[in-house]
């Protein structure tokens, strides 16, 4: 079988791409070739090879971010481009979010799942995962990869992603108030050394008006 | 009342001209976001962590942000594409992460970002559907409501619209603008 991999992350070596390539290794492990392609480095100019490799894979896996509660533009604009080369096929999505907790990724599972519906393909289902944000969340626990083993034996046999394969993925590697108190702590120690201007900054503010 | 309207669709909609009625009262500055050069969001984070509140990439995009803290009420409007934004309303949307603090902070048992500013516009998402599709809708009023917690407006509503009576559209409208103190 051959299964296409969309990153769709702006961030060419973010959490998208890492967490689509440890699904892939699982897919590889099922003997499922996959390719893998950023959808936001596409252009004009290799629009015809998007095309054919969406014209040659059977499995098509979507991996995103979320920015604002659903996916990042350069994503959406992409389904709306291709969406009438999706039928037939069999659609997954790979979604992770910068919040710990798993739910805010639902909304754009929905929309995936939307999509597949208006576009002709089968939908097998999503994993979710949280705590993205920077320099947490790198690497892959127990748990996820398990999820991830059980999703790609299932999506090699061209079936819908158990709910357990799901309910293992999204298990949090720590707990939610910890990842935010880790966060907020590099993020000050980033902008410490680094930052411009201070964390709380306002420099849309309108001057003398009260907000 | 200073109304910022982020457009997202391409061309004319059943939508524009009701709205336009209803809020005409008011100072509205209507962006249409297809007509602009709104580079993608990077995720470089830079606007969180080393110019805090502000965009690095620059131009339209940063002055949608800015305009959108300066106003009192922002309508996002948008056709219904696979039950959520346009990725033209998107675009605009992903560039106004550097109005919050990418500092987190629980709250009630969810964890949200902190606030950058002390007050935020109200907020009104509208979509529109050529045909009514309870699915979609469902969809979009849930995403709808998802940007609502995290954009902390004082007040909301979120609406949407089907077919192409305007007559209907516009009283819809006006119902909806009344739970955010928009009157006519």
């Amino acid at each position: 079988m051959k299964a296409l991999l969309l990153v769709g992350s702006p961030r060419l070596r973010g959490r998208s791409a890492f967490l689509g390539s440890a699904l892939a290794r699982h897919l590889k492990a099922q003997d499922v070739e996959v390719l893998s392609l950023n959808l936001v480095e596409q252009h004009k100019d290799s629009w015809q090879q998007v095309a054919a490799a969406l014209a040659d894979a059977e499995l098509i896996i979507l991996s995103a971010p979320i920015y604002v509660d659903t996916l990042p533009a350069p994503a959406t604009a992409f389904l709306e481009k291709f969406a009438d080369r999706f039928a037939g096929k069999n659609l997954a999505a790979l979604l992770n979010c910068g919040y710990p907790e798993r739910y805010h990724n639902d909304a754009a599972l929905a929309v995936c799942q939307q999509f597949a519906r208006q576009s002709g393909c089968m939908w097998l289902g999503g994993l979710t995962v949280g705590m993205g944000g920077i320099s947490l969340g790198k690497g892959v626990s127990r748990s996820l990869n398990k999820g991830m083993e059980m999703a790609a034996q299932a999506m090699a046999q061209g079936q819908p992603i158990p709910v357990k394969a799901a309910d293992y993925a999204a298990r949090p590697a720590v707990p939610h108030g910890a990842y935010a108190y880790v966060l907020n702590r590099n993020f000050r120690r980033i902008n410490k050394k680094h930052g411009k201007a201070p964390l709380d900054a306002r420099p849309y503010q309108h001057e003398g008006t009260e907000q | 009342m200073k109304v910022l309207v982020l457009d997202g669709f391409t061309g004319q909609s059943p939508v524009h001209r009701p709205l336009a009625t209803v809020l005409s009262a008011h100072q509205v500055e209507h962006i249409k976001l297809a007509q602009e050069d709104i580079p993608w969001c990077r995720g470089c984070f830079q606007c969180w962590l080393i110019t805090p509140g502000e965009c690095v990439i620059g131009g339209t995009g940063n002055e949608v942000a800015r305009k959108y803290i300066n106003s009192d009420l922002v309508v996002l409007l948008s056709p219904l594409v696979f039950g959520g934004y346009s990725a033209e309303l998107k675009r605009a949307m992903d560039r106004l992460i550097p109005n919050m603090s990418g500092l987190l902070v629980r709250r009630g048992g969810d964890t949200r970002h902190v606030r950058r500013y002390s007050r935020y516009p109200s907020l009104v998402v509208l979509g529109w559907q050529q045909e009514e599709d309870a699915r979609q809708k469902e969809i979009f009023l849930d995403l709808a409501y998802r940007n609502k917690l995290n954009l902390m407006p004082p007040s909301f509503a979120s609406a949407v619209s089907s077919g192409k009576d305007e007559e209907q559209i516009n009283r819809q409208l006006t119902a909806i603008m009344v739970e955010v103190g928009v009157g006519r």
